[in-house]
């Protein structure tokens, strides 16, 4: 028996460095928008006005409170009322921004960030991983519970009903609502999460005809960079090695090839000279919530919470390249043109918010 | 998300949670929005005096059945919309293609 040729690898490029790992970082205003916005939701039933609960919807009372507004089942008009004006707004909002709603704002995206955020401390803090899961679970229970109460309280006195939980006192309906409530919450922000806003949401389907060439949305700038690839470091970003950024048709070319495979075939090799900004290291992939390959175009399902361009960022200031390779950008402004402010959907947003809130004032 | 590249059993309850999530989210807003303006108008303890004077039945019940009818109700209209937007089954789809 022979020992087999040894055999002769040539390898191409050295391997490239990896940047150190480094934990996932929300930006420190991020944070703080989600968790004030989620301590608004558990503070709102604890809110006082004149010696009342300042929100209280008291069905067996049939008396609305809403801070010095006592609403009674007459004013419906005026309930109906607000809920246009906060929808109106919400259209002109997405119109002129973008789905920051939908990124910032929404339940769905602040609860399952809130899970989210359990699951991973949970992991990363508790080694053994039962022990991590089933303390995952007790933290989603007592989050989705005191969701829950919190929304109870909003129709409850909730002083009375926290005073009555232990004992437990609670009525049929109050306990029946907890738990509905709780459930709802377990089950949409611990396991469906993202598919609510790309199969259930209404909204998420009516944004893109909310949306125009002038709404800013997450955009990568493939004329810089394009084409993608791993490289060794102290090569510089385009603009400072003299490269510049790409045609436009080039750029989506190599988009569509990094996009596509199976399509396109394998992706030509280039020297390190040629290569865009884009060091390929697929850190907006991991961190998008939906999932989302952002480099290959704006997609329907992206909410616009902005983590890829965070996370894009980071990297490029860790290779010393300059910031906004991923970016909040409308089409407009992606291709050189003045952004429009007034157009047919902001004008008529506009006109339909001013008309309702004249009505209301005029009522009032 | 690359549902196509999915495992069928994924896939599977993905499209099952979506066809359920179309029937009972919709019928759910609609229900709430409907006990809203509905008992805005109409006191629980009104109509149980009408309907079940001998019950004691309190405002809270009363809301808590009426939006829950609203909801079977609303839920059973989409259930027989996306069971008649589906396909119809003809004799020659037996055959199979390719």
């Amino acid at each position: 028996m022979t020992m087999p040729d040894r055999l002769h690898l040539h390898l191409v490029d050295p391997a490239p460095p990896s940047p150190p790992p480094r934990r996932r970082r929300l930006p420190r205003w991020r944070t703080w928008l989600s968790a004030s916005l989620l301590a608004a939701f558990y503070a709102l039933p604890w809110l006082r006005w004149n010696g009342r609960q300042a929100l209280l919807f008291d069905l067996p009372g049939r008396r609305f409170d809403l801070l010095g507004l006592t609403l009674w089942p007459q004013d419906l008009g005026v309930l109906l009322g607000l809920l246009a004006v906060m929808a109106t707004s919400l259209v002109l909002l997405t119109t002129l921004g973008g789905r920051i709603w939908c990124g910032h704002g929404c339940p769905q995206t602040l609860w399952s960030r809130l899970f989210r955020w359990i699951e991973q401390a949970t992991a990363r803090h508790l080694h053994h991983p039962a022990l991590a899961r089933a303390a995952k679970h007790l933290l989603w229970a007592v989050v989705a519970l005191w969701t829950g109460v919190t929304f109870v309280g909003l129709f409850s006195p909730i002083q009375a009903l926290v005073n009555s939980l232990w004992p437990p006192a609670w009525s049929g309906w109050e306990t029946f609502w907890v738990a509905f409530y709780a459930l709802a919450t377990w089950g949409n922000a611990g396991f469906l999460r993202q598919q609510v806003c790309i199969d259930l949401c209404p909204f998420a389907r009516i944004c893109p005809s909310l949306c125009d060439e002038d709404t800013p949305q997450v955009q990568y700038d493939a004329r810089r960079g394009e084409p993608r690839g791993p490289r060794a470091p102290g090569l510089g970003a385009v603009m400072q090695r003299g490269r510049g950024l790409l045609d436009a048709v080039s750029a989506s070319d190599y988009v569509f090839r990094a996009a596509h495979p199976a399509l396109a075939g394998p992706m030509p090799r280039f020297p390190a000279d040629r290569l865009g900004d884009c060091v390929d290291c697929r850190a907006c992939v991991d961190v998008c919530p939906m999932g989302l390959d952002v480099r290959s175009g704006p997609h329907v399902d992206c909410i616009a919470c902005g983590d890829c361009v965070d996370a894009c960022n980071a990297q490029m200031r860790q290779w010393q390249f300059p910031t906004g390779l991923l970016r909040r950008a409308s089409e407009t402004r992606m291709h050189q043109r003045r952004v429009r402010w007034l157009r047919t959907r902001t004008l008529t947003a506009l006109i339909t918010l001013l008309v309702l809130l004249g009505v209301g004032v005029h009522r009032l | 998300m690359t549902d196509l590249h999915d495992p069928p059993g994924a896939r599977r309850r993905r499209l099952l949670i979506q066809q359920w999530g179309a029937i009972l989210w919709p019928s759910f807003v609609a229900a709430g929005l409907a006990s809203m303006v509905f008992f805005a108008v109409v006191d629980p303890l009104r109509l149980r005096d009408i309907s079940f004077p001998h019950h004691a039945l309190s405002r809270e019940l009363g809301y808590t059945l009426g939006f829950f009818m609203f909801w079977a109700v609303t839920a059973a209209a989409s259930g027989v919309t996306w069971y008649l937007s589906r396909p119809p089954r003809r004799d020659d789809d037996d055959e199979q293609l390719g």
